[in-house]
């Protein structure tokens, strides 16, 4: 009895240390990827407002495209502020999952419209949707991350 | 008798009302952030100038003093006209905290990529970051430092020595023994007018030049 008792504890404190940590590093791989999409946006930014090497644009709305579509995987159940681990995704990205994956799919739908208007070459076109692409981050950040 | 020029008045509220208009501006209205900061930039690069060529009150040769010379005063010597040894460093803190400051805010970067200071782009996203953690942690020490210069004017308040009128005034109740206010010629403030100008015109201008 006892070792069934033995058992059971170990294997509920495997089962918690598990949960605990794989959160830790979806967080994590949540973290990276925004900085991702950050690093991204700023080289756009700048290449727009500079240099306007084409090919580079292209790569960097290319990348924004592909993050953001990768970042529809980055909110799994059990990585908010319950986890216990630090973030700055608010509970209202689990408790409002349709206003969420509508904010995201904002997002990515407009990271696509970035991506064409780059690939068709045309300038002022790209920097229309960059335009409206920082709506969409902030659409988001403005309701489902805290300050 | 006088004891702060005009120049020293209006840098002191030209730059009170900028900090809080930055203040007010930092979050939604990050065009005004910016413009606000060049032009504090400005402010100080004048005060520097100032504080080396300015009237006597004005520099820093004058109210900087050492460790012998603010335990002096905690103990009760004079302090002539203007700031007391441990006024003077109240000052030095504030303007090099300030410099401090405008430096990390050139360098940061908001955490979307869209928003950053006109240096940004020398940088990587992740240290424009880190310079925008440290400007949130340095405007800190900034509000830390003027709740105390706020104290402090209402602590000499109570013993009835009013610091806001002269800042207002320029003038002083006379003390004994006290000299006179020392002014710097004309063309001084003129080159210190020129610099200021300049370092707020130039951020400007490279703003203008990296933005969409």
């Amino acid at each position: 009895m006892k070792a069934f008792w033995f058992a059971g504890i170990a294997m509920a404190l495997t089962a918690t240390t598990a949960v605990a940590l794989d959160a830790g590093d979806q967080i994590k791989t949540r973290r990276e990827g925004m900085k991702a999409i950050g690093g991204a946006t700023k080289g756009l930014y700048e290449t727009l407002a500079g240099e306007k090497d084409v090919a580079k644009i292209k790569a960097y709305t290319a990348r924004i495209k592909q993050l953001s579509g990768e970042s529809q995987g980055w909110f799994p159940v059990g990585t908010g502020p319950s986890s216990g681990i630090e973030t700055k995704s608010r509970a209202e990205v689990w408790t409002d999952p349709v206003g969420f994956k509508a904010a995201q799919q904002a997002f990515v739908t407009q990271a696509g419209k970035l991506n064409a208007a780059a690939t068709s070459g045309d300038l002022d076109r790209t920097q229309a949707e960059f335009g409206a692409l920082r709506g969409t981050c902030k659409g988001c950040h403005d309701k489902y991350q805290t300050k | 008798m006088r004891v702060w020029d005009l120049p020293i008045r209006l840098f002191h509220w030209l730059l009170a009302a900028l900090i809080a208009f930055s203040w007010w501006a930092h979050e939604d209205h990050l065009d005004w952030h910016r413009l606000s900061g060049f032009a504090i930039a400005g402010l100080l690069v004048f005060r520097l100038w100032w504080g080396l060529a300015g009237s006597s009150t004005a520099r820093f040769s004058s109210f900087v003093k050492g460790t012998g010379g603010v335990l002096a005063y905690l103990r009760g010597a004079p302090a002539g006209p203007g700031h007391n040894p441990l006024g003077g460093w109240s000052v030095a803190a504030m303007l090099a905290t300030l410099i401090i400051q405008i430096a990390l805010g050139l360098f940061s970067v908001d955490q979307d990529g869209f928003e950053s200071g006109p240096l940004a782009r020398l940088v990587d996203f992740d240290t424009g970051r880190l310079a925008a953690a440290g400007h949130e942690l340095v405007f800190n020490l900034l509000v830390g430092l003027i709740v105390l210069h706020l104290l402090a004017i209402g602590w000499y308040g109570v013993q009835r020595k009013n610091l806001v009128g002269p800042m207002i005034t320029g003038r002083t109740t006379a003390s004994d023994g006290a000299t006179e206010l020392e002014p710097a010629p004309i063309w001084k403030l003129l080159v210190g007018l020129i610099l200021g100008l300049t370092t707020s015109g130039g951020l400007f201008m490279l703003e203008r030049a990296s933005s969409l």
